[in-house]
């Protein structure tokens, strides 16, 4: 059977090659989303500012506490450690020392936008970084430059270089220049005095970097640093983990990754088993004659079948097989284009174990296996006599099994239409659209025999009248053959169609959210920097100026509300005794004396102006469903994990579903939210 | 006399009883047999004939249960082959009975000894040389073992058919217009391979034609009209076989217009 199935692939080079081409290209793009994923889930970063320390205790991102239900994301901003915490880890046995380790975001050097970060003196020695000139900082208004980035600003030692951090310029004297093997960013290393103070956290410190004492192996000392940490919200990472500690955009990058690779991939294994369908079916069809001979000539309907399934079997063997180092090389492609577009960074360590290929390799048997199986059900039917009429015509598609899917998948994409125009708002209501994309894309398969022939009526006329008697005869031809012409449209239909609704759906995401902020903002003018950064104080010295009537900062972030459920000992308690219930909401810093003039919507209950300390302005069907009402309290998570009772001091009406909250700004908002300003004249 | 009848029926190889044939739904039903019993003597040479659209076709597909009858019996040495699975009949078919198509019907892909040998590979059996060989030899196609069927000439793409018939030793042999793809000489030499195959006291065949000369190599003639056995002549000659024919044409006619009137 295997033999004659064979010599029957070799003769059908053709029908062939392309099921072979589909096979293929689906098993690598497969295996290229899998490499994605894996590289998203595996979240390696190279250290190299902390390279010198092979165990770095760094805040954990998790949902601090006990949080129940469904939002209960990783925290968006940086989570921040005690500095008490070095203390603790440096009295683990093993532990030659425990440098706590601050990075201060520098926006611009000597005048110009510039992507550097500074930290203390004492951190060189988790690179480490080696003095090459002068000496290192003694005093605070002294910086240590490294080499690559002196050479590029053409300072010496005993130079004067200016360093703006989060929009305020600062003038140091440069001390000296040091060099690292492994680190590449461009650094200035203040004094740790002076690091701490332009952290501006009291209190607090980004990480902990580790020097061990010789003969220490990192794991197990990773194990007691763990144990030593324990409950103080810190997360303890070696290796190629540890990179993450310096580079905290790579913890966006993997949330960025991660649903990204996963849709993609799914939904490209999706497109290929719908292919690889229509080709398999759209070769039985030719065959059928071929089938239909065989049935005379002896063979039963189950060898029938086993011929079908050991033909498809070999050629997606031989696809599978082919796709391996392409796949790979596909992975490391789109991680190329994934980093260019600035989705993920690039310090991101892209790695494609065993594990995608053996999923994109499976995926591929198994898509064709599975269209083999249907296919193998309509030939296995094919009647003997079929082979002695001359030319056989299909024109039933039509089975109860189709039509019922088909009538489910139809529904389905239509009960969520309705649901999503009549019940969600907001940013919500996107989330069901890949899905409809996919219920209406099957449906539509499933009855598109019948759609080919309204379709071919439909053009016949103005293909006839445009060519003449070769397009009537086209049309003709392809209403009779409207099941053969099916299986030819499908697979187009599928990818474009797909893809069309994907691209519009993140355009009409994009236009939808742009006019929403537009509808929110009153303001006359709008003040920005080029690196986002401004000096908190502007916003006074805007206000100041005549013809101002209003103005205010506008800082953006994301925090989630709490429900609490069992108090515990109160908010900053993250035992299992305190629990809590989160929902997300943007959150929005502003300035009290001008958010009246520039926010566009008013203010329902209370106002803007009260918004001082601890107080936030909630939307209203926000407070309703909290039961909630001007003047009590709140429970919010900021994004870096910290806790506050908030009072609420007013309530506005957004559009239903963008809803966000306001807040003072600049107290209390995680370090790395710099202002935006806007202010309003008249 | 008893004895004689008794001997008549064990020796009938296959049997069609009252067999109905029913196309389409009952609006717009086609009845293309409307009750056909039909015997066939072992080591015999039948040819059904009859005007385009008297059930031919229809005919030899439900004699060797390609087509399933609408009702009645088909026995194979006395065995009922309607009551039997499409696996088992299929099993049958490989087995017990040859077929030659108009269109050849051979494996495109498959050299002239694969198409010829395919029956015994399906059935699981190991071709014996010698027998493929002996076939191949009796069919005239021992030069052209390696060919495919898109190599060779319609002649020749006949006789690998046969030879693919005749490879697993069948006890029936149908035809269906075995020759009408086929220029007269060619034709002939066809006629003779199974001709042939039945005095060599191996195969009964049963051949569907409208061809007067093919009929004229046939032990009896069977005609049918409008799906009913209408007449049957035997050893016929080639004259006898056209003023049937002729005849039957005429009646056939005659019959369609006076059904035409009466709906009228």
């Amino acid at each position: 059977m295997l033999r004659l199935a064979l010599k029957s692939l070799r003769f059908r080079k053709g029908g062939f090659l392309a099921l072979l081409i589909a096979l293929f290209v689906g098993g690598v793009v497969v295996q290229g989303c899998g490499g994605l994923l894996e590289t998203g889930i595996r979240a390696d970063v190279k250290a190299e500012r902390l390279a010198a320390a092979p165990v770095v205790v760094t805040g954990s991102q998790a949902y601090p506490g006990n949080a129940v239900g469904t939002a209960t994301d990783p925290m968006t901003e940086r989570v921040l450690l005690d500095e008490k915490l070095a203390d603790a880890v440096a009295k683990v046995p093993g532990v030659a020392a425990a440098v706590p380790d601050v990075s201060v975001p520098v926006t611009a050097l000597a005048g110009r936008p510039a992507d550097a970060s500074g930290h203390g003196w004492s951190s060189a020695s988790l690179a480490p970084y080696k003095l090459v000139a002068g000496t290192a900082p003694a005093a605070s208004d002294q910086v240590v430059v490294d080499s690559a980035t002196a050479a590029r600003l053409g300072v010496r030692p005993n130079g004067q270089l200016t360093a703006s951090v989060r929009g305020v310029p600062y003038v140091f004297r440069v001390s000296g220049i040091a060099e690292s093997r492994t680190a590449t960013g461009s650094v200035l290393l203040f004094s740790d005095e002076e690091a701490t103070r332009l952290f501006d956290r009291p209190g607090k410190i980004d990480d902990i970097g580790v020097l061990a004492t010789a003969g220490t192996d990192p794991a197990r000392l990773a194990q007691a640093i763990g144990d030593a940490v324990a409950g103080h919200g810190a997360q303890v990472l070696t290796g190629d983990h540890r990179g993450t500690a310096e580079f905290p955009d790579a913890i966006s990058g993997k949330q960025n990754l991660i649903p990204l690779a996963g849709a993609f991939g799914g939904l490209s294994a999706m497109v290929a088993i719908f292919v690889v369908g229509s080709a398999v079916g759209m070769l039985m069809q030719q065959r059928r004659r071929e089938m239909a001979l065989l049935r005379t000539a002896g063979v039963t309907p189950g060898q029938l079948r086993r011929m079908v399934m050991a033909e498809t079997f070999v050629t997606a063997l031989l696809a599978a097989a082919l796709s391996l180092a392409p796949g790979l090389a596909f992975g490391r492609l789109m991680y190329h284009v994934l980093v260019g577009q600035g989705l993920i960074p690039g310090v991101m360590v892209f790695s494609q174990g065993f594990i995608p290929q053996l999923a994109g390799f499976g995926t591929t048997l198994l898509a064709a296996l599975a269209a083999a199986f249907i296919a193998s059900r309509r030939v296995s039917r094919v009647r003997p006599t079929e082979a002695l009429a001359e030319a056989t015509l299909q024109t039933r598609w039509v089975s109860p099994i189709r039509m019922i899917l088909a009538f489910v998948f139809l529904g389905g994409a239509f009960a969520l239409a309705m649901v999503t125009a009549s019940l969600m708002t907001g940013p919500i209501a996107a989330s069901t659209s890949a899905p409809a994309a996919m219920l209406w894309a099957v449906g539509i398969a499933l009855v598109s025999p019948g759609l080919c022939r309204v379709l071919a009526a439909v053009l016949r006329w103005p293909v006839g009248w445009l060519t003449g008697l070769s397009g009537r005869i086209a049309m003709q031809n392809a209403s009779a053959r409207k099941v053969r012409l099916a299986s030819a449209v499908i697979p187009i239909m599928l990818a474009s169609g797909l893809a069309t609704a994907l691209i519009f759906l993140q355009t009409s995401q994009d236009d939808a959210s742009n006019r929403i902020f537009a509808e929110g903002l009153k303001a006359d003018a709008v003040v920005s920097s080029q690196n986002g950064a401004i000096p908190p104080s502007l916003v006074d010295t805007i206000a100041g100026l005549p013809q101002v009537a209003g103005a205010s900062a506008s800082v953006f972030s994301e925090g989630h509300l709490e429900t609490v459920l069992s108090p515990g000992s109160g908010e900053n308690d993250t035992s299992a005794a305190r629990q809590v219930r989160p929902s997300q909401i943007e959150l929005e810093g502003v300035t009290a004396s001008g958010a009246r003039q520039t926010i566009g919507y008013p203010a329902v209950q209370g106002g803007y102006g009260n918004l001082t300390g601890d107080s936030i302005v909630l939307p209203t069907d926000v407070l309703q469903s909290g039961g909630k009402k001007a003047g009590d309290q709140v429970e919010l998570r900021w994004g870096d994990g910290e806790a506050s009772t908030m009072t609420v001091v007013g309530s506005f009406t957004p559009p239903r579903g963008f809803g966000y909250a306001m807040a003072t700004t600049p107290a209390g908002w995680p370090a790395s939210c710099w202002p935006r300003w806007w202010s309003a004249t008249r | 006399m008893r004895s004689t009848q008794e001997r008549l029926v064990v020796d009938e190889l296959l049997r069609l009883q009252d067999v109905r044939k029913v196309y389409g739904r009952s609006r717009n039903s086609v009845v293309a047999l409307a009750g056909v019993s039909l015997g066939f003597r072992r080591h015999t040479f039948t040819a059904v004939m009859g005007p385009s659209g008297s059930g031919k076709s229809t005919f030899l597909h439900c004699a060797a249960l390609l087509d399933r009858p609408t009702s009645g019996g088909v026995f194979l040495e006395g065995q009922d082959l309607t009551a039997m699975s499409e696996r088992a009949l299929t099993k049958l078919r490989r087995n017990r009975i040859g077929f030659v198509f108009q269109s050849f019907n051979l494996m495109p892909a498959l050299t002239v000894v694969d198409n010829v040998t395919l029956p015994l590979r399906l059935a699981g059996k190991r071709p014996d040389r010698k027998l493929v060989d002996e076939v191949i030899e009796r069919t005239g196609l021992a030069a052209r073992r390696k060919h495919r069927p898109g190599e060779l000439s319609g002649g020749q793409q006949q006789r690998v058919a046969i030879a693919r018939a005749l490879v697993t030793r069948p006890v029936l042999l149908f035809g269906d217009e075995p020759t009408g793809a086929l220029d007269s000489e060619t034709a002939l030499e066809i006629l003779g391979l199974l001709r042939g195959s039945v005095d060599s006291g191996e195969q009964t065949a049963v051949v569907v034609t409208h061809d007067p000369v093919v009929a004229s190599h046939a032990d009896r003639v069977v005609f049918l009209v409008d799906g009913q056995v209408s007449a049957e002549l035997q050893r016929p000659t080639v004259e006898q076989v056209s003023g049937q024919m002729a005849r039957l044409g005429a009646w056939a006619r005659m019959q369609r217009s006076a059904g035409a009137d009466r709906v009228s």
